[in-house]
């Protein structure tokens, strides 16, 4: 026997220095940033955007890659050993992914503005190195554990788009690939709902009951719906990268009803969650899974050749912007208090609540200009008009900075509190 | 963090090392009553299920005033729930890879 609080000092599995997961939210905090400050200076190519390089793609991969994929792996090098209890046997691996990835993004994205393909070519070897070294990490500590089944299947999956995506992108930079229409589709499809949605999904199925307060969804019924998801996905892949334009119909309506089945398991959680306010943090969430089918079903309108000439380009900016966007900020302003909490948590000290971490003021103004933008740039693509492309991505920038000031305030909480409990105890 | 040369990770993560390595995988928490104690073995559940599985206990109107709370993880998030529910937690000696807590509900202050 033992007394308790020399257990937790002892303990085996680990809690990462918050500088590593941090240097992910800090960095998605700043592309953030730099991507709505793209779509401002790209507001007249916006509503015409058909692909190619220019500060439309630079804005886009500014959210995806700086964003998404930057948020996504600064919360599951944190939350993955703890979820799991299995350890980071070295931090190395984790660091020189993130010397590798966060500035590799910002020269693939210089690489996009200047149209030029060697820094392009940089970029994306640099942040695909980086990509590699971290799902290295991940998945020494995914193959080590036994629990989560749900979250690990879906982030196997999530794997398998990642390189699938990452192939094709280099492929199209290293001019292996005729790059049309139907290429540039598919490496944009596996991006956004291949990688994005199923690390979105994954991450749902723990941290939304975590978060609520609820049991999550049978496991039988999330596997379920990521099965009809995936098939659907390959489905409308291969059929698209094929020219057969009603069977991406058929892929895409499996997808549509499989996110619609998860959407609805999620609601039901959040009902029986003994956690009723959940803050503005699921005010996003909800609005993003209203999103996420609704850009499904404006793709499969787009592909039937619904007479709106940018339904297509709606259809992304939808997913982008109105789904993956929301969500992943709506799931990082949870997740950031939380694993600060946990960072200034030491043994037999009182750890300090969520709200004494968090300050509500930034989020409250992130909120209002992230859905003003949304609306906005929305509208511009809608009826082609630059000004409103403008003022909406104005709105996000001003967002964007709030939502840094809430990271950076966190950040400093997080450390007063640390501070607080390394003060010897009388 | 630097020991002696060295890079190692820092020894504060809320999930306690089982004695043997393993977690054994359970479907839902083991509740008894000892005389005024109600005792909840949360062991080996996935999260969120052992909050959950406390706070329901909790709420409960026929709890006893004491629980005894069986862990195999520090459970970070249950400590502001329980502030939220007027309960008080301590820690009591418990054997390696387990965690013991001492829930006591407070007094509500009259008036």
């Amino acid at each position: 026997m033992q007394l308790a609080g020399t257990i937790i000092a002892g303990a085996g599995a680990r809690l990462l220095p918050p500088s590593i997961p941090y240097r992910f939210f800090f960095a998605s905090g700043l592309y953030h940033l730099l991507g709505w400050a793209l779509m401002l200076k790209a507001a007249v190519q916006v509503p015409v955007f058909q692909g190619g390089p220019g500060f439309t793609l630079a804005a886009l991969h500014a959210l995806t890659l700086g964003v998404f994929v930057m948020t996504a792996m600064g919360a599951s090098l944190q939350i993955f050993p703890v979820v799991t209890g299995q350890s980071l046997k070295t931090l190395w691996p984790a660091r020189l992914a993130s010397w590798l990835f966060i500035p590799g993004v910002g020269v693939l994205i210089a690489g996009f503005t200047s149209g030029h393909t060697e820094t392009m070519a940089a970029g994306g070897i640099s942040l695909s190195a980086g990509l590699t070294l971290y799902v290295s990490v991940i998945v020494r500590l995914l193959a080590q554990a036994s629990s989560f089944k749900v979250l690990r299947y879906h982030f196997w999956l999530a794997l398998v788009a990642l390189a699938a995506l990452v192939l094709i992108g280099l492929a199209m930079i290293f001019d292996l690939l005729s790059i049309d229409q139907d290429v540039a589709a598919a490496h944009g499809t596996i991006a956004l709902y291949g990688f994005m949605g199923l690390l979105a999904m994954g991450f749902s199925s723990v941290l939304v009951p975590m978060f609520a307060l609820a049991n999550a969804p049978s496991q039988g019924y999330s596997l379920l719906v990521m099965a009809l998801y995936s098939a659907g996905l390959v489905v409308c892949v291969g059929a698209g990268l094929a020219g057969q334009q009603q069977i991406v119909i058929i892929g895409a309506g499996m997808m549509l009803m499989a996110t619609l089945a998860h959407v609805l398991s999620m609601n039901r959680v959040i009902k029986a969650g003994m956690k009723k306010k959940l803050g503005i943090s699921f005010i996003l969430i909800r609005a993003s899974w209203i999103v996420f089918p609704l850009s499904i079903a404006s793709g499969i309108a787009a592909v039937s050749g619904v007479p709106f000439e940018p339904a297509l380009l709606l259809a992304g900016y939808l997913a982008v912007f109105g789904w993956l966007l929301t969500f992943v900020l709506g799931v990082q302003q949870q997740i950031m208090p939380f694993l600060a909490a946990m960072n200034a948590s030491t043994a037999g000290n009182k750890p300090p609540r969520l709200s004494q971490l968090a300050r509500g003021a930034p989020l409250k103004i992130h909120a209002v200009c992230h859905f003003i933008a949304f609306v906005f740039v929305g509208i511009g693509i809608a009826i082609d008009m630059e000004t409103a492309v403008q003022a909406g991505a104005s709105f996000g920038l001003i967002g964007a900075c709030a939502f840094l000031w809430f990271t950076a305030d966190v950040y400093r909480r997080m450390n007063i509190q640390s501070s607080k409990n390394e003060r010897p105890q009388i | 963090m630097t020991q002696n040369g060295k890079e190692s990770v820092p020894e504060i993560c809320p999930v306690l090392p089982s004695t043997d390595g393993t977690r054994p995988a359970r479907t839902g928490p083991s509740i008894s009553i000892h005389g005024t104690e109600t005792h909840i073995d949360v062991r080996g559940l996935e999260s969120p299920e052992p909050l959950v599985s406390i706070l329901t206990l909790l709420e409960n109107p026929d709890v006893t005033d004491t629980v005894i709370v069986i862990h195999d993880r520090d459970p970070l998030l249950l400590y502001p729930e329980l502030e939220d529910r007027d309960w008080d937690w301590s820690q009591l000696p418990a054997p390696m890879g387990q965690l013991h807590l001492r829930l006591t509900r407070t007094p509500r202050a009259e008036g």
